[in-house]
């Protein structure tokens, strides 16, 4: 057990430093998820142009449809944003986001194994375009087990709400609080179990099943850095979604407009998270990879 | 200091202020300037015993601008009902009910506003403490404006004054008075949803008095009349159950409940209801 701790903790140093060495000397590697930052950016602006005279008029049979009248007028319709917002990140993220996940592990795995350190995100993206259907299977895969887990919090979360008295003495807001950081830390450690899926698949140029097969044995042997390489900087993101989960209370209590505020630093967030988080794995990956080849020889 | 060196990144977020800002619609301007003005009203209502005259008429300079802004818009007549209320706060009564009278005059044609600025007009007078003359002018309100809204809080509202002032003559023949108007009303408007909202405030003055006899007896000419619904049959059985204690007409109606609306929410309640009343001794 010692042993294990040692080598955990000795590839995660060496990970989280060429990281950071990486993200610090070699910015180009930001650029395909700022890529998908600046989408969401004319997303959001787009959508508030949406929810304003003349615009307004294509979407009301559907908001009045579905959310009733006051949220075509201030400050209901700017929470139309975020809803609207949610579903364009969602396709963004698995669509977009999929494409560049690809483009950024095909990069790091040029700059790690090329002699000179050097990487073209050209090469890259032919190689993301090939796997692609690989790599997407697995994003939905994720996706689709992290909708699980929202939808089945929001259930419990209403079932409690409903309640005429606290349910176990826990104030009802606190349950909110409760039920967002437990759906966040689940939907992490999803995301830990898949987490060397797609960089095996661009890597090892493997199809989609082997790649998880060979994802989870790599887990298996390696589940705390894992967990630090991906739950960790998830982690980060929990303020943004405790701040999204009641956003009506927030803006009542400051000014509506804070919720671009909290878009923003979502967005904004999320480009640090996922770079990071495809980087560090990547690395770990092929750190391994090379150990386990030397060990070989 | 470090984003002197990406101009880029200034012209972009330059960019994206001016592009938001230019989107800003004129509703949306007037639309927030309303509910931030709205926000502080409330906060004024709410602390109305402590607060400030400065705070008062600072939030009152907010709604004038909204009415200078936007004079012949809606936006203006919610911002001249909540500075009449402000005024009522700051208890200068004449102000207030000049900002009525005005918006009665202004709003000719308009005869939800005009019905809604009489109304406020008369609870000025009841603040006063001048009660005859409130109940002139609400009096006004159900003769000038009877097909509003707010014609039909009228009846209720003179009814609770009574009850909240502890004169039980006074507020039976008012309670009375409403049960005539709600229905002479719902025989005025037959099968408008007028009708029916009058019906249920029929049923709702029953129900006030605690007099469950009668709102029984309405109930039963109702389901005569009509088919009754689940919710009214609900409240039928629970006036039997909580209120007359009559175990067997509750279960005959959770029962009734049951047969003639599977499969709804309402079902459930009942039957869940009728049980407990089963294992009940």
């Amino acid at each position: 057990m010692p042993s294990y701790a040692r080598s955990q903790g000795s590839l995660l140093q060496r990970t989280w430093e060429k990281t950071f060495f990486l993200l610090r000397t070699r910015r180009m590697l930001i650029l395909p998820f700022a890529i998908i930052t600046g989408l969401e950016i004319i997303t959001i602006a787009a959508l508030f142009f949406l929810i304003q005279p003349p615009l307004v008029k294509y979407i009301a049979p559907v908001v009045l449809r579905f959310w009733g009248e006051q949220f075509l007028h201030y400050p209901f319709n700017l929470l139309l944003i975020s809803k609207f917002f949610y579903y364009a990140q969602m396709g963004l993220a698995v669509i977009l986001g999929t494409f560049m996940s690809g483009v950024t592990i095909s990069a790091v795995r040029q700059y790690t194994l090329t002699r000179n350190n050097t990487f073209l995100l050209g090469q890259g993206a032919k190689q993301a375009l090939l796997r692609f259907v690989h790599l997407l299977i697995i994003t939905l895969i994720v996706v689709c087990l992290v909708q699980i887990i929202y939808s089945l919090e929001q259930k419990v979360l209403f079932k409690i709400m409903a309640r005429e008295r606290n349910f176990l003495g826990i104030a009802k807001d606190l349950w909110v609080i409760i039920g967002t950081c437990a759906a966040g830390v689940t939907s992490g450690l999803v995301q830990v179990l898949f987490a060397f899926a797609q960089t095996i698949v661009i890597g090892d140029n493997k199809n989609f099943l082997s790649a998880l097969m060979r994802n989870f044995k790599f887990i298996a042997g390696n589940f705390f850095t894992a967990i630090m390489l991906v739950l960790l900087p998830l982690l980060v993101y929990l303020p943004v979604a405790l701040l999204k989960a009641d956003l009506f209370k927030l803006m009542n209590q400051t000014i509506p407009e804070v919720l671009f505020v909290v878009l923003g630093a979502g967005v904004v967030l999320g480009l640090l998270i996922n770079v990071v988080i495809t980087v560090s794995v990547t690395i770990a990956y092929l750190e391994r990879s090379r150990e386990a080849e030397e060990e070989q020889e | 200091m470090k984003l002197t060196k990406h101009k880029g990144v200034q012209w972009i977020v330059l960019g994206l202020v001016m592009v938001m800002t230019a989107g800003c619609s004129s509703q949306y301007t007037m639309e927030r300037k309303l509910w931030l003005a709205n926000r502080a009203a409330e906060k004024v209502v709410r602390n109305e015993a402590v607060i400030s005259p400065f705070e008062v008429n600072r939030v009152i300079r907010l709604f004038e601008n909204i009415i200078a802004k936007a004079p012949d818009s809606s936006y203006a007549v919610t911002a001249q009902l909540r500075i009449g209320q402000l005024y009522e706060v700051r208890k200068s009564y004449d102000a207030a009910r000049e900002i009525y009278a005005a918006l009665e005059t202004s709003s000719a044609g308009k005869v939800e506003i005009q019905a809604m600025a009489r109304f406020r007009l008369a609870q000025t007078y009841e603040k006063e403490g001048n009660w005859a003359q409130a109940l002139v002018v609400l009096q006004d309100v159900l003769k000038k404006y009877d097909k509003t809204g707010e014609s039909l809080a009228v009846p209720l509202y003179i009814a609770r004054y009574y009850h909240k002032n502890g004169d039980p003559a006074n507020a039976k023949r008012a309670y009375a008075a409403a049960i005539e108007h709600f229905q002479s009303m719902a025989d005025r408007f037959p099968k408008t949803k007028a009708a029916l909202l009058c019906r249920n405030l029929v049923l709702r003055t029953y129900i006030e008095q605690s007099d469950w006899p009668g709102a029984l007896d309405y109930i039963g000419a109702l389901d005569k009349q009509y088919r009754l619904g689940p919710d009214t049959l609900m409240l039928q059985a629970k006036i039997y159950e909580q209120r007359l204690k009559n175990k067997p007409k509750a279960m005959e109606t959770y029962q009734r409940i049951i047969n003639d609306f599977p499969n709804t929410k309402v079902m459930e309640v009942a039957r869940k209801n009728l049980e407990a009343l089963n294992t009940k001794k």
